[in-house]
């Protein structure tokens, strides 16, 4: 009996990781698929095979436009993850470090950000750049993306803070290292790899998010989310499936080295 | 060197201080401050020709009691709450499973269930769009299969959206559904059955209570940003199934209508934190988000 039941939910679970992967690796699939030339323009289907090519791939590296918006999700994602990997590591050290008062209140903000829709802290940005007539931009996407990505440091830099060895820290104290000595030589070495793999996460949220930097753009700048956004809106096309495999890949691979370092360590 | 230890003891507290301050007033500049204006806008006036003047009127508010606004937001409800429900029934036996896996293949199975959470949402929406359009890979496996005639449209219905709801947010059930599943005894449930209950019994009376936490978790962190969903709605419902976010979108972004927005923003938060907090208090006492 158990073992039937044991059997039923591996097949379960076989079915699921099916149903999860399909469309991914159908997306994919498609991104090489072969276009027909219709009305002197090539167009491709996303749903029937017609044979293995990389023309959607060949039209991406000559559309200026990609370039721009994937160059522009970089900068964004860079910024954002240096901004999140600082403020995130000195205010984690701050509240496992020191008795600071209203830590609660500081722990409620950080959470915030789960209990309240996205949408809505992207709209709520916009509103308070506009009323100070702040000049969107770049800098503006990169603030609001900084915002909720601050967390992901914090969480993962405060829970490898919670669990070290502070004999270590004492031992270079007593042997003579100022403090500042022991932070850059000792805690920060062992902290690394929190701050490393909780800034990779940061850049791959900033990188595929379309809501924030939706709301918060301005003068033409766009994002590769966005790109695909729009594109999506006037008609599928293996060029999108392109471009989104494009974008899986990046943060996949950057989500991937993310675990890693946090699981190995 | 006599130092007083009262003034040392201060400047650890100061320098504390001086390590969160750069965060905290970064959250509240962009984060906190932004809200508070949000609310004050839904209370400020719009005239014809689309400016704001700061006037307090309640009208942003009567606004959105009207049939379009109140029917979207039922149907918001509606599709957050389905969503949440049908995460629950598929996501419950992959937690179960999962956390009464030996060690080895549970770090593996659970990587498996978060890497598409990884992947960009939006590309990820977009892959349900080919399976299911009308000559889509699941109609071409159906007349494969042998189903012939008219080929269903499954898209732009409440179940494509649904679907893509759960698609996108199971890992956020199967997690801490799996975080309490993993840290049950199974002793209990040894003792249980040797006692000489069923199995059905034993996990109604004993697996069941001690994954409450888990399940009172994984659907707060469905239901929440189901509610706020734009792009599902977006991609797989059409304008028929557009829920709050959609509007949201379309009153700020293309509109520019802050007043009306705001006031609908508010409607959204209330809800969400009114909705949650309801849960918390009468159902899920004991709530582990699992990080």
């Amino acid at each position: 009996m158990k073992r039937i039941f044991d059997k039923f939910l591996k097949a379960y679970l076989i079915i699921i990781f099916i149903i999860l992967y399909a469309p991914i690796a159908i997306l994919v699939l498609f991104s090489f698929n072969e276009g027909i030339t219709m009305g002197g323009r090539r167009i491709g289907s996303t749903v029937i095979w017609k044979g293995f090519s990389l023309e959607w791939y060949d039209k991406l590296l000559r559309t200026p436009e990609i370039w721009t918006a994937l160059g522009n999700s970089t900068i964004i994602g860079v910024i954002t993850s240096l901004i999140s990997a600082v403020l995130g590591t000195i205010s984690a050290y701050a509240l496992v470090r020191y008795d600071v008062k209203g830590r609660n209140l500081f722990y409620i903000i950080m959470l915030v950000p789960i209990i309240i829709p996205e949408i809505t802290e992207a709209l709520s940005l916009l509103l308070f750049y506009v009323l100070f007539n702040i000049k969107l931009g770049l800098n503006t996407i990169i603030i609001g993306h900084a915002t909720f990505c601050i967390a992901y440091v914090f969480t993962v830099v405060r829970a490898r803070l919670s669990d070290y060895d502070r004999s270590l820290e004492e031992a270079a104290l007593s042997l003579g290292a100022t403090p500042f000595q022991t932070f850059t030589k000792v805690t920060l070495p062992i902290l690394a790899p929190g701050i490393l793999a909780g800034s990779l996460l940061a850049f791959t949220q900033s990188f595929d998010d379309l809501i924030k930097a939706s709301f918060t753009t301005g003068s033409g700048v766009i994002t590769l989310p966005m790109l695909i956004f729009s594109k999506i809106k006037s008609g599928v096309s293996p060029e999108i499936n392109a471009i989104a495999t494009i974008t899986l890949i990046i943060s996949g691979t950057l989500a991937f080295i993310s675990y890693w370092i946090s699981s190995r360590s | 060197m006599l130092s007083d230890p009262n003034s040392k003891l201060n400047l650890k507290k100061l320098k504390g201080y001086l390590l969160i301050v750069p965060t905290f007033v970064f959250e509240l500049l962009f984060f906190i401050i932004p809200l508070i204006i949000v609310f004050a806008y839904s209370f400020s006036k719009i005239d014809s020709f689309g400016r704001i003047t700061y006037e307090f009127t309640l009208q942003n508010y009567f606004n959105i009691l009207t049939p379009e606004f109140t029917k979207t937001i039922l149907r918001t409800l509606a599709v957050a709450s389905l969503s949440t429900v049908f995460c629950l029934i598929l996501g419950y036996p992959i937690g179960y499973y999962i956390g009464f896996k030996e060690k080895k293949y549970q770090n593996l199975l659970i990587m498996l269930i978060i890497i598409p959470f990884w992947l960009s949402f939006v590309a990820r929406t977009y892959s349900i769009i080919s399976i299911f359009s009308t000559n889509g890979i699941f109609n071409q496996i159906l007349t494969l299969l042998g189903f012939v005639g008219d080929k269903p449209q499954w898209l732009y219905n409440w179940y494509s959206v649904v679907f893509g709801m759960v698609y996108n947010y199971l890992p956020m059930m199967v997690l801490p559904i799996y975080a309490s599943a993993e840290k049950l005894n199974p002793q209990y449930l040894e003792a249980a059955q040797s006692l000489g209950a069923s199995p059905i019994k034993v996990f109604f009376k004993v697996t069941l209570p001690l994954t409450m936490p888990g399940i009172f978790a994984g659907s707060i962190l469905v239901f929440i940003p189901s509610v706020g969903e734009f792009l599902v709605p977006e991609l797989l419902g059409g304008i028929e199934w557009y829920m709050i976010g959609n509007h949201l979108w379309i009153i700020f972004l293309a509109m520019g209508n802050y007043p009306l927005g705001s006031a609908l923003s508010i409607v959204l938060i209330v809800l969400v934190l009114l909705i949650t907090v309801l849960y918390i208090k009468y159902f899920a006492r004991e709530v582990e988000l699992g990080f």
